[in-house]
C-alpha cells in the first residue's frame, strides 16, 4: 500500500470500529453513543439570526449544488446503509430544513426505503425554526410527514429552535404572532417536540421575562416545565455586562425551580435543566457536543466532515466516491477530533474549572482564533462566571454539599477550590 | 509590537535556487523567478530593517531564508550595520546554503559581521554520495570546488556546519548496501580532511542526516528505517535522533512546567518576516502571495513536495490565520497554545498509535503497551516538533502528521531506545 492507501485504511478502520460495526448491531447492544448520523442537506435559511455561523460563514461551509444532487446523494447514503445492514437515527441539518422541497423529498424517500425493512431507525431528528407554520402548504406537508413517520414507526422529531417572545430581535426578519405561538405549542404537545432556544449575549437582559413566558406557555399547553434545552451561545461577543446579566438569569432560574420542586438536587439530576446540571455530571465523551459521536455527511458532495460548523475545505476528513467507497484523507483529524478531551486542550489543561466547564465549540474557536483547539478568552470568562454563579447559588440555597456528594472526586476538588476563591 | 520573548528573526532573501531538490519543502513554480526579482528589490531597499524594528523589541539572532541565500548576500550586507544599530544585542547571523553557487560573497559579509562583533553561522547542505540524486547532477563536485574557492579567499576563520537530509530511497539503498553507510560518512570526512589547514572549520562533527519531513511514509518505509537505525548502531554511528531522545529523556521532567523548551523555535522565540507580513517561520514564506498560491493550485506535479492537500483550502487557511499583517495578538495567543501545552497533543498521538496497531500499520505491541505509546508520543512531540507541518498536513498545529508516526512505530523507535540503553 502507498501512503494515501494506508491513510485511507487507517481512517476507514477507525470509522468501521467506531460507528459502522455498531450500526449493524441492535440499538440496545451498541455503544451508547453510536446511534446517529447527521446529513447536512443545505445551509439555506429564511432567518438571519445574529449569532448564527451559517449567516457568517455559510458560503465557505457548504458548496453550491443543485437540489437534485443533494437528493441523489441522500438516496445513495440510504441505499448504502441498508445494503450494509446499518441502521442509525438520522438528523437532517442546517439552515431551515422544512422550507425546502428537497428535504421533504429526502424525508419521504427515507420513509419509503425503510417501509419494508425489518430494522428501522428509532427516529429522524430535525432542528427547525418552525417558520413553515406561516405557510399552509409547508405546514400541511410537515404534518403529513409527522403523521406518516409515526405510522411507519420512524417518528420524525422536531427540535424547535425558537428563542422566545422576548428575544425575537435576535432572529430577524420573521416573528410569530401570539396565535402562531399558540399553534406551535399545541403542535409541540401533540408531537412531543422539545425547545432549544439559544441564550445569546444580545437580549440577555430579557431572558428572565422570556423564561416566564416559556413556562407560562408550557403550563397553558400542559407541557412539562423542563421541555426546554438551554444553551448559551459560546461566541466571542459577550461583554462583561452581558456576562453579569447571564449570571443573574442563572440565579433566577435556580430560585424559580427551587420554589417549584420538592427536592432541587433530585430534580436537577433526573429531569432538570441541562444548563444547571451539566457542570456537575460526567458524560462518556471528551466534549459535550455530538461531534465525537455522530458522523456527519455533507450531502452536496458526500464529504465526511467533523460537524456542520467545521465543514470548511481545510477540514474535510474524507469522501464517498462514485461506488460509495469511503475514502479518508485526513485520518489525523478524524481520529484526533474524535478522541480528544476538552479538559486537556491547550489552556484548559491547566484551568481550575476544566472538569466543570461546558467547553467551547470547535467551530467557534476556529472562526475566532484560527485554531480548532484554542479557547476564545471571552467565552472562558462566560463559562467561569457560569460555574462561579452556580456554585455560589447552590451554596446559598443549601444544596451544594448534596451536589458534591453526587460528584466524582476530581469534580468535587474543583468545586471546593472554587468555593475557596469565591 | 511582538512579545519580548521573540528575539530571533529571519527574512526571505531570495526566490530563486539553482537546484530543485527532490525533498525541498518549497515547491518551485514558474512564478518564483518574478518573485525573486521583487524580493531582491526588497532586500536591497533595506525596508526589512524597519519592519523588524517595528515588530521586535529585541533581537539577538537573525537569519536568511528562502531558496539560496548566497544569491543575495551582497544585497543584505549593506543593511546589517543598521540592523546592529537598532538592535545592539544582535550577536548571530545565520544561513544555509547548497554551495552550488559562488560562495565568495561570504568573505566580505563575514568581514562586516566581524567589525560589528556578530558571529556568522553557515550550514552547508549536502547529502553525501546522495547529493547527486537528491539535489543536482554534478552537485557533489561543485560543493567541493566551491568550498575550496571560499577557503582560498578567506582571511579569518569561518565556522561551518553540515546539514544533510535523506529520503526513503537513500535509506533503502543503505539498508540493501550497508557499505553505503560508511561511504556517506566518509564523504564528509574526506572534505573536512582536504580543508583542515584552511580557515574553514567544520563544527558539530559528522553530519547525522535528518529525514525528509513529514514525508509520505508508509509502514514499509518504517520497517526499512528501523533496519537502517540498527545498521547505524551496529556500525557505531550515532543517529541525530539518539541525541534528541537523550535530551528528551534528560529533560522530560520539565515538560509540565516548560513545554516550550521542547518545541521548535518557530513561533516561540523566532518569527519570519516577508515584506510587511509576519511568518511563523521560513516554512510559510511565499504562501502569502496570491500569485504563488495560484501557481501552486495549477501545478499538478507535486513530486518534489510532500504536501498534496493544497487544493483543499489549507494554503488559504495558512494565509488567513498564520501570516498576520498588523495586529498579532490573536496569532501570538494561538502560538502560545501550541508551545505552552502538551497534554492533548500526546493524547491524540497515543490514540493514533493505537489505531495504527489496530489496522496492522504499527507493531502489535502498540495495541497494549501504554508506556511505549506514551514514550513515542513524547519523543515525537519533543524532538520532532514542527507546527507548520502539522498545520499543512492535519489542519491544526496540535496534531502530528501520520507519516512521521508511521515511520517510527514499525520498529524504529524500539531500535532507537536500544541505542540509549
Amino acid at each position: 500500500m502507498n501512503f494515501e492507501e494506508e491513510n485511507n485504511q487507517l481512517g476507514r478502520n477507525f470509522m468501521q470500529r467506531m460507528y459502522f460495526d455498531e450500526y449493524a448491531k441492535p440499538y440496545d447492544e451498541r455503544r451508547r453513543d453510536a446511534t446517529r448520523i447527521e446529513l447536512q442537506s443545505s445551509y439555506k435559511c429564511n432567518l438571519n439570526c445574529k449569532y448564527c455561523y451559517v449567516v457568517r460563514h455559510g458560503d465557505k461551509l457548504y458548496p453550491e449544488v443543485d437540489d437534485e444532487t443533494i437528493y441523489e446523494n441522500a438516496e445513495r447514503i440510504m441505499d448504502w446503509m441498508i445494503e450494509n445492514g446499518y441502521v442509525a437515527n438520522y438528523e437532517i441539518f442546517s439552515g431551515e430544513p422544512l422550507i425546502k422541497d428537497v428535504n421533504f423529498r429526502i424525508l419521504g424517500m427515507i420513509l419509503d426505503k425503510y417501509e419494508n425493512e425489518e430494522r428501522k431507525p428509532d427516529c429522524i431528528q430535525i432542528p427547525t425554526n418552525m417558520t413553515w407554520i406561516k405557510n399552509e402548504d409547508f405546514k400541511n406537508r410537515v404534518v403529513d410527514l409527522l403523521d406518516r413517520s409515526r405510522e411507519e414507526n420512524i417518528p420524525i422529531k422536531l427540535s424547535m429552535s425558537i428563542d422566545g417572545k422576548y428575544c425575537t430581535d435576535n432572529r430577524p426578519p420573521i416573528t410569530f404572532t401570539d396565535e402562531e405561538y399558540d399553534e406551535l405549542f399545541t403542535m409541540a404537545k401533540k408531537y412531543e417536540f422539545g425547545y432549544h432556544p439559544m441564550v445569546y449575549s444580545e437580549e440577555i437582559e430579557n431572558w428572565k421575562k422570556n423564561w416566564n413566558w416559556f413556562q407560562e406557555q408550557f403550563r397553558k399547553h400542559n407541557l412539562p416545565m423542563n421541555n426546554i434545552y438551554l444553551l448559551e451561545v459560546r461566541n466571542r461577543e459577550w461583554s462583561k455586562e452581558q456576562i453579569n446579566k447571564f449570571a443573574e438569569f442563572l440565579e433566577y432560574i435556580i430560585d424559580w425551580t427551587n420554589e417549584r420542586v420538592d427536592d432541587f438536587v433530585d430534580y436537577m439530576y433526573s429531569d432538570g435543566y441541562n444548563m444547571l446540571r451539566s457542570p456537575f455530571t460526567t458524560h462518556g465523551r471528551g466534549v459535550g457536543c455530538s461531534i465525537q459521536s455522530t458522523p456527519q455527511i455533507r450531502l452536496a458532495d458526500l464529504a465526511l466532515t467533523m460537524c456542520h460548523r467545521t465543514s470548511y475545505d481545510e477540514f474535510i476528513l474524507g469522501k464517498f466516491d462514485e461506488d460509495m467507497e469511503l475514502n479518508i484523507f485526513r485520518p489525523e483529524l478524524l481520529i484526533g477530533h474524535t478522541i480528544f478531551n476538552q479538559e486537556r486542550q491547550p489552556m484548559c489543561e491547566k484551568c481550575m474549572i476544566n472538569k466543570l466547564c461546558t467547553g467551547q465549540c470547535m467551530g467557534a474557536m476556529y472562526e475566532y482564533t484560527g485554531d480548532l483547539f484554542s479557547p476564545i478568552p471571552n467565552v472562558c470568562r462566560l463559562e467561569f462566571k457560569k460555574i462561579a454563579t452556580l456554585i455560589n447559588k447552590y451554596k446559598e440555597i443549601g444544596v451544594l454539599d448534596s451536589i458534591k456528594l453526587r460528584s466524582n472526586d476530581a469534580t468535587k476538588v474543583q468545586i471546593e477550590n472554587m468555593e475557596k476563591i469565591l | 509590537m511582538l512579545n519580548k520573548r521573540f528575539k530571533s528573526s529571519e527574512i526571505t532573501s531570495t526566490g530563486s535556487c539553482p537546484l530543485d531538490c527532490n525533498y525541498c519543502y518549497i515547491p518551485k513554480t514558474e512564478m518564483m523567478e518574478s518573485m525573486h526579482d521583487e524580493i531582491v528589490e526588497y532586500v536591497r531597499s533595506g525596508d526589512w530593517v524597519d519592519v523588524i524594528d517595528e515588530n521586535f523589541q529585541n533581537l539577538t539572532a537573525f537569519s536568511l531564508w528562502g531558496t539560496e541565500p548566497l544569491l543575495t548576500l551582497e544585497d543584505v550586507e549593506p543593511h546589517i550595520r543598521e540592523l546592529k544599530d537598532r538592535f545592539p544585542e544582535l550577536e548571530l547571523v545565520q544561513f544555509s546554503s547548497s554551495f552550488c553557487v559562488d560562495p565568495t560573497p561570504i568573505k566580505s559579509f563575514k568581514e562586516t559581521l566581524d567589525e560589528l562583533d556578530i558571529d556568522l553561522g553557515v550550514q552547508v547542505s549536502a547529502d553525501g554520495q546522495y547529493t547527486e540524486v537528491n539535489r543536482m547532477e554534478g552537485a557533489t563536485k561543485l560543493i567541493k570546488q566551491n568550498l575550496h574557492k571560499l577557503a582560498e579567499v578567506l582571511d579569518t576563520d569561518l565556522k561551518l556546519r553540515w546539514k544533510s537530509t535523506i529520503g526513503t530511497d537513500n535509506i533503502k539503498d543503505m539498508v540493501e548496501n550497508p557499505e553505503e553507510i560508511d561511504k556517506f560518512f566518509e564523504y564528509f570526512e574526506d572534505i573536512e580532511k582536504e580543508l583542515e589547514d584552511t580557515h574553514l572549520n567544520f563544527v558539530g562533527g559528522s553530519p547525522n542526516p535528518t529525514l525528509v519531513v513529514p514525508g509520505k511514509y508508509t509502514s514499509e518505509n518504517g520497517k526499512t528505517f528501523a533496519k537502517y537505525l540498527k545498521l547505524l548502531r551496529e556500525k557505531g554511528y550515532k543517529s541525530t535522533y539518539t541525541s534528541r531522545l537523550q535530551r528528551c529523556q534528560k529533560l522530560a521532567h520539565k515538560i509540565d512546567r516548560k513545554p516550550f523548551i521542547f518545541t521548535c523555535a518557530g513561533g516561540d522565540s523566532n518569527l519570519g518576516i516577508d515584506m510587511d507580513n509576519i511568518h511563523l517561520c521560513h516554512r510559510t514564506y511565499y504562501f502569502d502571495r496570491e500569485e504563488y498560491r495560484e501557481s501552486l493550485r495549477q501545478t499538478d506535479d507535486y513530486d518534489n513536495w510532500d504536501v498534496s492537500l493544497l487544493e483543499e483550502g489549507i494554503l488559504d487557511m495558512m494565509n488567513k490565520w498564520y501570516i498576520p499583517s498588523g495586529d498579532t495578538t490573536r496569532f501570538e495567543y494561538v502560538l502560545r497554545n501550541y508551545h505552552d501545552y502538551f497534554k492533548m497533543k500526546l493524547d491524540i498521538t497515543k490514540a493514533l498509535l493505537r489505531e495504527f496497531a489496530e489496522c496492522g500499520q504499527a507493531e502489535e505491541i502498540y495495541k497494549d503497551d501504554e508506556t511505549l505509546r506514551e514514550t513515542l508520543a513524547l519523543f515525537l512531540h519533543t524532538s520532532m516538533s514542527c507546527p507548520v507541518e502539522n498545520l499543512l498536513n492535519t489542519g491544526t498545529m496540535h496534531i502530528h502528521p501520520v507519516s512521521m508516526i508511521r515511520l517510527w512505530c514499525n520498529g524504529a523507535f524500539q531500535e532507537l531506545l536500544r541505542t540509549i540503553k
